[in-house]
């Protein structure tokens, strides 16, 4: 299908490796600007890099369209603190499960959780996902923090032996 | 002294014992790690979970029952790629070890035994 409006641009990311952009308008009364990233999956690009591109695209469309007023710059400003939450779990979270956990584990662990919450917010939008991640790391935290307390006890309770024979 | 060395004797072989039972989420854990070979990580061990038996285990529990299961060398793990979906955060597979597999089907045929010959007396069902 011919599109009305098409355009490219290539963002090159600090951490290596590009982001293409494509937007699009599909017709002339089409009042929706359509937005495609493209990002090499070897150089995955963070959080950052994701908003930095997405406020260049909103900077490049402001430039363009603002002089006639047709485009609305909010609608972008949601998709970043959007793109922003949706690859960003809450801090306080992420920093219970790396204190609990091995690096590379509470990686796998924070990784599981983003999972579910990229399928859920596919399937309820943002706001049940975001309860829905919060519930998810709620119930998550008390296995890992269980298991925490048992190794502390059972190699404290070999410190104390071994201070007891030694007779320290 | 032969005393001692008794009750130390049996110290250690009780303690073995209760390093080859399974819990029943362990059993879950390595039938799915067996069921969903070589693609066996948290997410997809989840959700052959709650498939198959309708309950989901939380990704903390799930975690911590591996990591045990890992320390007793019945699992060992590898690092996987990161993907978009997880944030860029990486995978870790699981795969069953030769021990693992010997007490699971240890487990398993304990189980048989116990049900074996039942009658289901004693209440409706």
């Amino acid at each position: 299908m011919n599109k009305y409006y098409e355009s490219s641009f290539t963002i090159t990311m600090r951490e290596g490796g590009v982001i293409q952009q494509t937007v699009w308008q599909d017709h002339a009364e089409d009042k929706t600007f359509h937005i495609k990233l493209d990002f090499d999956e070897r150089h995955f690009p963070s959080r950052q890099s994701i908003a930095l591109a997405l406020l260049d695209l909103k900077s490049i469309m402001a430039s363009t369209y603002g002089s006639v007023g047709t485009f609305d710059c909010a609608e972008l400003d949601t998709l970043i603190a959007q793109f922003q939450d949706a690859t960003n779990p809450p801090g306080f979270a992420e920093f219970m499960l790396t204190t609990l956990l091995k690096p590379a584990r509470a990686e796998a662990v924070v990784g599981d959780l983003n999972a579910h919450f990229t399928r859920d917010y596919a399937k309820f939008g943002y706001n049940r996902a975001a309860r829905f991640y919060w519930a998810r790391t709620l119930r998550s935290l008390w296995p890992l923090l269980w298991r925490a307390i048992c190794k502390a006890v059972k190699w404290g309770a070999i410190i104390d032996w071994v201070r007891w024979k030694v007779g320290l | 002294l032969s005393t001692a060395v008794l009750r130390i004797a049996n110290f250690f072989s009780k303690r073995e014992h209760m390093e080859q039972t399974l819990s029943t989420l362990e059993q879950h854990l390595l039938l799915a790690v067996i069921g969903l070979h070589p693609n066996a990580y948290g997410v997809s061990i989840q959700d052959h979970i709650k498939e198959r038996t309708g309950r989901e285990p939380s990704t903390g529990s799930i975690y911590a029952s591996l990591d045990r299961l890992e320390e007793k060398g019945f699992i060992k793990s590898r690092q996987g790629e990161p993907t978009a979906e997880r944030g860029g955060r990486r995978k870790i597979y699981f795969t069953i070890t030769a021990p693992g597999q010997h007490a699971l089907k240890a487990s398993l045929q304990a189980l048989d035994a116990l049900s074996q010959g039942l009658a289901w007396k004693g209440a409706a069902i």
